[in-house]
């Protein structure tokens, strides 16, 4: 009856499944119009989520479906998972374009620019307002409160984070604690959703897919600290520009972990990767690399252990779950290109 | 080579041994997850590391050094060159047992707490205390305990000694005892855990002032009373400064020390106020002993609070070095302050 009523569509791209061996997919879109949903009376909303949703690789949704599949969720309750796993995560895209000035997101123009800020704030809060109001169509309240949760465990991080800006002394630990709220609760979503979804699983289940969740979350964000200092970035992301907003993220804290608050500040003034190299040293630079990369790997391989113990706990058709998410966080992490990273001489 | 990891619940027989390190003479357990916290279904997933990675000197110099002792070690040099210079016919011998007796205990306290803490999984949830000793295997923690025994059995002969001295030693002795016992045992739930701020107040400050006064000049007079006031409230600021820190941690492991109470932003008023307190104390103290050393002394203690609360106000949040950098300048607040009193006294 929903679906009746909803005029909505899914596109996917040639393969619904993400393809592992290649890290450059089709993107996924997931683009939900309906009078409910966005109303077409407000004006540029669509217009804004259009270039919002274009362009996104749907990497979440594709890990919700890995999870759901094997667990024999129903495929609307799939597509309102996706659905809303994208509408958190590109509403806080909206708001953190704002924060941090960015110009350009999923190569456009950012929201606030192109319209206002006023219309990227209040699309935001928009869309984590329809996936309360979807989820509650749905009637799940464990999903609800788990959702809930979610959005605010990553607002929390986002707050955090914030505070952190021009903080030059910021130690890796430290960092580790804002991730977790920030980028890794999205993950333990995504993992977690569809089990909430089918109804309580067995006891031991939940702690274990929150933590497999937090990892791969931990990886995903550490892989994506790396690209700024053009290491395995074949996305070709602008480079450094984390330390230039003021910045340390877990790369650069991991690497200059030790240094004095004064050597420390010298970071400030860095205006490129050549600099940063120099400031370190350059051979030291890709000996950090490699023990970022030994650190990450010891995560990795706590990752396959928590995954063989889930596998103890599942039974049947759900064991497919394993093989889903086994290839995840050497995939997240080394982005196809293990022990290699770009730029080594 | 890939690390060796292996989760346990908490109810299986090999669960202790791997988490005190008995389990192997080769091989340590490090742990590095633990689910269900406090809960009958805890399990722990621990890290098998091969032996040469304990670093047992590394560990013991931990416990010993200044950085963490300091809110004891100076009060108690402190009062005992108050004694010394207020009393010169105190017997030094005995004065020296007391001091060797008390600085065993606060390190076999020490021990007590981070070993409970630690079995308890309380330190294993607070990344702030990934330096500690045992969680970074440095000491396996059934060593830990044993040292914490030997120097505990170090303090009740020295305490047993001075008995023989001064009966009242036993008196004091217990008193502390209890204290230390009620809130860093791991015998009590972590609610008295919140309570630390206090325990650290009247164990550095007035039940030691008060009770090393009792026992060597069988008298108690208020300038000790408030130089014991004094000496603790740096104790209880340092601490109050760690759980502003520790906020986050602290609030998930449902310990709820007072800035969890007051919140991060109140916590930097309240502090203040601590500061303002202190600075009274120290006039008052001042005036009583030297009134012409009051403003430059007092100068000094401006100096340090105005730094410390410049920190602690500007920090946008726990996770900011600001709190780091307060709690390191703390630690040579008292140093300074302490030494420049126990100059004047010598002066004087």
């Amino acid at each position: 009856m929903l679906c009746a009523t909803l005029q909505t569509f899914i596109m996917i791209g040639r393969d619904p499944w993400y393809r592992w061996k290649d890290f450059e997919v089709e993107p996924l879109n997931i683009k939900v119009y309906s009078e409910r949903d966005f109303p077409s009376y407000l004006p540029k909303m669509g217009q804004l989520y259009d270039d919002l949703f274009s362009g996104g690789k749907g990497f979440r949704s594709v890990l919700t479906q890995k999870v759901a599949g094997p667990l024999g969720v129903p495929p609307q309750t799939v597509r309102l998972l996706c659905q809303t796993i994208e509408f958190i995560h590109n509403a806080s895209l909206l708001h953190d374009d704002l924060i941090d000035n960015s110009v350009m997101r999923r190569g456009k123009t950012a929201a606030w620019r192109k319209y206002t800020p006023e219309y990227a704030v209040l699309a935001g809060d928009y869309l984590l307002a329809r996936v309360m109001c979807n989820l509650s169509d749905h009637g799940n309240l464990e999903l609800i409160r788990l959702t809930s949760q979610t959005i605010s465990e990553l607002l929390e991080g986002e707050w955090l984070q914030d505070s952190l800006v021009g903080n030059f002394s910021l130690q890796f630990d430290q960092l580790t604690q804002v991730h977790s709220l920030k980028t890794a609760t999205l993950f333990r979503w995504c993992l977690w959703a569809p089990f909430v979804a089918m109804g309580p699983p067995v006891s031991g289940v939940e702690p274990l897919t929150l933590e497999l969740g937090t990892i791969l979350g931990t990886l995903f964000q550490r892989s994506d600290d790396l690209l700024d200092f053009d290491v395995r970035n074949r996305e070709g992301k602008a480079v450094l520009g984390d330390l230039r907003s003021g910045y340390v993220n877990s790369f650069a804290a991991f690497a200059t972990s030790g240094w004095s608050p004064e050597d420390r500040l010298r970071l400030k003034s860095i205006e490129d990767l050549s600099g940063f190299k120099a400031l370190v040293g350059e051979a030291e630079f890709f000996q950090k690399v490699s023990l970022f990369d030994e650190k990450n790997e010891n995560l990795i391989a706590l990752y396959s252990h928590h995954l063989g113990e889930l596998e103890e706990l599942l039974s049947g058709a759900q064991k497919q779950l394993i093989q889903n998410l086994r290839p995840l966080a050497d995939l997240l992490y080394f982005r196809g290109e293990k022990k290699e990273p770009a730029g080594e001489a | 080579m890939k690390p060796e990891y292996v989760t346990v619940h908490r109810s299986d027989p090999e669960f202790f041994p791997l988490l005190v390190g008995s389990f192997s003479e080769e091989k340590f357990a490090k742990p590095v997850r633990t689910f269900g916290l406090k809960t009958e279904r805890e399990k722990v997933t621990f890290q098998i590391l091969p032996k040469q990675k304990l670093r047992l000197g590394r560990a013991l110099f931990s416990w010993l050094s200044l950085p963490r002792q300091v809110y004891f070690f100076a009060p108690l040099l402190t009062l005992a060159c108050f004694l010394l210079t207020s009393e010169p016919g105190l017997s030094v011998l005995h004065l020296l047992a007391t001091v060797f007796g008390l600085l065993c205990f606060v390190i076999s306290l020490t021990l007590y707490s981070d070993y409970n803490d630690y079995v308890m999984g309380v330190d294993r949830v607070n990344e702030n205390n990934f330096s500690r000793p045992l969680l970074v295997g440095e000491i396996r923690p059934y060593q830990a305990l044993l040292l914490a025994k030997a120097f505990l059995g170090l303090a009740l002969l020295c305490a047993l000694a001075m008995a023989v001295y001064r009966p009242l030693t036993i008196l004091f002795s217990l008193l502390a005892f209890a204290i230390s016992f009620i809130v860093f045992s791991g015998f009590q739930n972590q609610k008295m855990k919140s309570q630390s701020g206090w325990a650290h107040f009247l164990l550095s400050g007035p039940l030691l002032s008060l009770g090393l006064q009792y026992v060597f000049l069988q008298k108690i007079t208020g300038e000790y009373c408030l130089l014991g006031c004094i000496l603790g409230l740096y104790g209880y600021k340092a601490d109050f400064c760690k759980n502003m820190r520790d906020i986050f941690f602290n609030g998930q492991a449902r310990v709820l020390h007072l800035t969890n109470r007051l919140g991060f932003d109140r916590s930097k008023l309240f502090y203040s106020l601590l500061s303002f307190l202190q600075m009274g104390l120290w006039s008052l103290l001042l005036f009583y002993f030297s009134p012409q050393f009051v403003v430059p002394v007092l100068l000094l203690v401006l100096i340090f609070e105005i730094y410390v609360n410049n920190r602690i106000y500007y920090a946008p949040s726990f996770l900011s070095s600001r709190i780091a950098q307060a709690l390191e300048i703390q630690r040579l607040q008292i140093i300074a302050e302490c030494g420049v009193f126990m100059t004047l006294l010598v002066y004087l």
